[in-house]
């Protein structure tokens, strides 16, 4: 018997659009939206390409308190992407100390030098997982089946329900049919196959049409709009029906991509229409290809507050510096050694560098004494430079190029470490294996509002493993209020955003539960009231929780290390046996 | 087996060499679980302390109070956060431990237990289906 299927409703909760939402209703959050300068875009490529500029975010989140010249473009999307648990997996942006991978320095004037450089070292940025080997011929594909299919029909699994259930039927039918033509005596009557075919398609299509009937029944109270949406969809379901095995396969795992693509939310979708993940890489090799080409000093460099204007003071110095290196090559040493005057020529571009850093570093408002340590400092990176410039390069311009392409990869990074933020790659990877990998858990047909929270809010039980750390090691409880803090404010976050953001969570928990929709229309069902009692239970648990383990635990410490040194201290540990732990 | 003061141990994989110097879990005893299986204890334990603790200072807390509670996050001050709660959950040090003692108790009589996560025990209140 055919089940009744539900068409996909046309507001179907989705991940993508938390974003928007985050923006208008996240007033009260700290803003944390990076900023991008426009100047020197690329026609086709991402709109974030246009962030060739120096990061804005500080560590705080908050916008920096320089007060270097920007065209701001508020990026809504990423508003909040920072303040949430994996911040502290995030490299820290800030415009005076901009992420940098560790320097190795190769010329020997300021190897040793530059290796005192305190350097940042970005940890391993998270990423969702890519959508591997779909191109955008594919993806054109995908949106013509989206419209023709997966939009209208919900639920994959129950249509392969239905096509196994085809299958039988005309198994059986087929069998009858023979029976019949072998008691007739006419299997063997030329023709008879041919009838048999047709009239096994006959059946095939009359079933079909009673599969789809009973799938989509009409309703009465539908309006114009909603029988025309129901009659594609019985549409879509017959063709599917229809189609052959391979055929179906196909359409599956583009179903898959497309619903994978859709849950992830922008960040896969701007991979789809951008292809970020292959400009980040693009991005990667230019870094490093400049680095290498400048003795990887870039990085260090686009820290110092040159003037790195077209026919400013840098680029004077630099003109005559390539100028100088240029006859320096082709006076054939008959006075001086060519080596020598390209030593000389070096030292008094470093000079004149120097000077106009000076004169950056007074207008910035530092004291003497800083500057001179400042300026000595600037010195090996300056040096190293100088040193891996030749007279047909153009420094100047490569650094921006540096510049642009650290920063586009910045951006891109965070960019895709936004949806992850609140739902969780691996969570969603569990999820979408069930629903369409047809191996679904055992249903459970309730589920805990706070269950919600807690994976939206903490996916991967980090707090729990930081909360046990803490009842074990009271000296790691720092870290754990620390986990805490982040989490009260992302719980937070979820509650103000309970119209788009819960609701993904609860889709997303459904899925995992193989409750389907269902579930988001309870939770829009669920009182105000029900909802923040949950919410309640569920933050003042955390909060209060850790503020007195924190208490506990310093008073625990303290008792320790008291009675840790009296007679009685055997006594006072001899309760303790956890640690004798099978090996 | 006892601890003795000062006495290295290592737990699912810290690098950590912290002796052992005053811990909360002093008196449970998980010699027979192996180092994963106490971590999934502890991290149990954990987990139905906070939801313990939750259920109780919910209902203490009114829903002005909480509204309160959540305008300060924005502020991400330990401190400012401390003082709330001394002011408006005043025996919030006893609770957690009450709570924590008797998670003890549950957990030396029954550490298997642990291994998996509580079951719902929430009311129909706090059920979506």
């Amino acid at each position: 018997m055919s089940e009744t299927l539900k068409p996909s409703p046309s507001s179907e909760v989705t991940a993508w659009n938390m974003g928007s939402d985050l923006l208008y209703n996240n007033s009260t959050a700290p803003n944390l939206t990076p900023k991008l300068t426009t100047e020197t875009a690329k026609p086709g490529t991402p709109p974030i390409e246009a962030a060739n500029s120096t990061p804005a975010l500080t560590s705080e989140g908050l916008p920096p308190t320089n007060t270097q010249e920007q065209t701001t473009t508020p990026m809504p999307e990423l508003a909040a992407a920072v303040s949430t648990e994996a911040t502290n997996l995030n490299p820290v942006i800030t415009t005076e100390a901009p992420v940098t991978a560790p320097v190795e320095v190769t010329s020997p004037i300021s190897k040793a030098s530059v290796a005192k450089t305190p350097v940042i070292k970005p940890e391993a940025p998270v990423s969702l997982p890519e959508v591997s080997s779909v191109s955008s011929n594919d993806w054109e594909r995908i949106d013509q089946e989206a419209t023709a299919h997966f939009d209208l029909i919900d639920d994959p699994t129950r249509v392969t329900k239905l096509r196994t259930e085809l299958d039988v039927f005309m198994q059986e039918t087929e069998m009858a049919m023979q029976k019949q033509l072998v008691e007739l005596g006419l299997a063997e009557t030329a023709g008879s196959s041919q009838k048999m075919l047709e009239s096994l398609n006959q059946a095939k299509a009359k079933k079909i049409a009673e599969m789809v009937a009973t799938a989509y029944p009409y309703v009465e109270d539908d309006g114009f709009m909603a029988r025309r949406r129901t009659n594609s969809t019985k549409e879509s379901l017959a063709k599917i029906l229809n189609m052959d095995p391979s055929q179906y396969v196909s359409l599956l795992e583009d179903w898959k991509r497309y619903k994978i693509d859709k849950i992830h939310g922008e960040a896969l979708q701007d991979d789809k229409k951008y292809n970020i993940g292959s400009e980040k890489r693009a991005s990667k090799r230019e870094i490093h290809t400049a680095q290498k080409e400048y003795g990887l000093v870039l990085d260090q460099l686009s820290r110092l507050p040159l003037d790195k204007e077209r026919g400013g003071q840098v680029d004077l110095v630099l003109k005559e510096y390539t100028d100088r290196l240029g006859k320096a090559e082709t006076s054939n040493g008959n006075l001086i050694d060519a080596n020598s005057l390209k030593e000389v020529s070096q030292q008094q571009a470093l000079t004149e560098l120097q000077e106009h850093l000076r004169q950056r570093y007074q207008l910035e408002g530092l004291k003497p004494r800083k500057i001179e340590a400042r300026l000595r400092s600037d010195v090996p990176v300056l040096e190293t430079w100088l040193a891996h410039i030749k007279p047909n390069m153009d420094p100047l311009s490569d650094l921006q190029h540096f510049e642009n392409q650290r920063n586009k990869e910045l951006m891109l990074t965070a960019k895709r470490q936004r949806a992850m933020e609140y739902i969780g790659s691996s969570l969603l990877a569990d999820s979408l294996r069930n629903a369409l990998g047809y191996e679904k858990p055992k249903p459970k047909s309730r589920f805990n509002l706070k269950e919600v929270f807690k994976r939206g809010v903490d996916h991967s039980n980090s707090r729990s493993k930081a909360g046990a750390e803490a009842l074990k090691y009271p000296d790691k409880t720092g870290n754990y209020l620390g986990r805490v803090m982040t989490h009260l404010e992302m719980a937070k976050n979820l509650s103000r955003n309970e119209g788009v953001l819960m609701r993904s969570m609860i889709y997303l928990t459904a899925l995992d539960r193989g409750l389907s929709e269902a579930a988001v229309a309870a939770w829009d069902k669920t009182s105000k009231e029900k909802k923040k009692k949950s919410r309640k239970q569920f933050s003042l648990g955390m909060a209060v929780t850790a503020m007195a383990l924190a208490r506990l635990n310093s008073k625990s410490i303290s008792t320790g290390r008291r009675v840790n040194t009296s007679p009685y201290a055997r006594q006072a540990w001899s309760g303790n046996q956890m640690v004798g732990a099978r090996r | 087996m006892l601890v003795k003061p000062g006495l290295v141990i290592k737990w699912w994989g810290l690098d950590a060499n912290m002796p052992v110097d005053g811990n909360l879990l002093a008196g449970i005893d998980l010699s027979q679980f192996n180092e994963a299986e106490q971590g999934k204890i502890l991290e149990n334990l954990y987990q139905r302390l906070e939801d313990r603790v939750g259920r109780q200072v919910e209902a203490i807390v009114p829903d002005t109070k909480f509204d309160e509670f959540e305008t300060l996050i924005d502020s991400m001050d330990e401190k400012k956060l401390s003082q709330w709660l001394d002011v408006n959950v005043p025996d919030y040090d006893d609770i957690v431990q009450k709570t924590l003692d008797q998670l003890k108790q549950e957990v030396t009589a029954n550490p298997t237990s642990f291994l998996e996560p509580e079951p719902e025990v929430a009311s129909d209140d706090d059920i979506l289906e």
